[in-house]
């Protein structure tokens, strides 16, 4: 999924405001600009895209970011 | 929108696939999950199911004349016949996810919060992006991401 809006409002948040697809079920996101887990109650920042880093990728969303100890640029291949 | 560059779809969906092992069943969802149809290697053997009744076929096909209108995943794009692929009726297609038949599903979403809950559907105007088959495979399939 895209990290936020077209207009940039976060759709990572702490608590979803549309309705609920389903509740409890997602464990990975990968947006344009991280990867995360969710886990236990906290979203973890696991990857980050070149040129990002963990403040520039939470001032682009609202749920606070829990940074993992591995936290590394997203490298395919 | 500010910011450094973001990566483009085709390597977001590379991030999801390589996730997937061999012999793993994926349902993609509308959006930017299905762009990993088109990124899977060709010596992966992973079985793509749709809701509508496929499993086992391949990547969208962009040229509409080359299409079989009646092979569509979601969102009526036309994909790609594959050998040894399976066509199935909506009933079973479903019992295939509520029996907990497939491995991963991939969701679009339009919010996640910190408790793993997805909101994913809009319910005004557009036919496509409602919840469809969402909150089947949310509780369906052993892994999810979006």
């Amino acid at each position: 999924m895209h990290h936020t809006t077209g207009d940039g409002t976060p759709k990572i948040l702490t608590r979803c405001t549309l309705p609920l697809t389903a509740p409890h079920c997602v464990s990975r996101v990968v947006t344009d600009i991280a990867v995360m887990d969710i886990e236990d109650g906290r979203i973890l920042l696991r990857a980050h895209a070149p040129g990002w880093d963990a403040d520039q990728i939470q001032a682009v969303t609202e749920a606070p970011l829990v940074i993992a100890d591995d936290l590394h640029e997203i490298a395919l291949g | 929108v500010t910011g450094p560059e973001r990566l483009h779809p085709t390597v977001m969906a590379m991030i999801v696939a390589r996730e997937f092992q061999d012999g793993d069943v994926v349902n993609l969802g509308i959006g930017l999950p299905l762009e990993c149809a088109n990124v899977l290697p060709p010596e992966r053997e992973i079985l793509l199911h749709s809701e509508l009744g496929l499993l086992g076929f391949g990547p969208v096909i962009e040229d509409h004349t080359l299409a079989d209108p009646y092979v569509t995943m979601v969102g009526n794009l036309p994909v790609t016949k594959l050998p040894g692929m399976v066509f199935m009726s909506h009933d079973e297609s479903f019992a295939m996810i509520r029996g907990g038949h497939l491995d991963v599903a991939v969701l679009g979403g339009l919010q996640v919060d910190v408790e793993g809950n997805l909101a994913n559907a809009q319910f005004e105007g557009k036919p496509a992006g409602n919840l469809g088959g969402a909150p089947d495979l949310a509780y369906g399939a052993k892994r999810r991401s979006c």
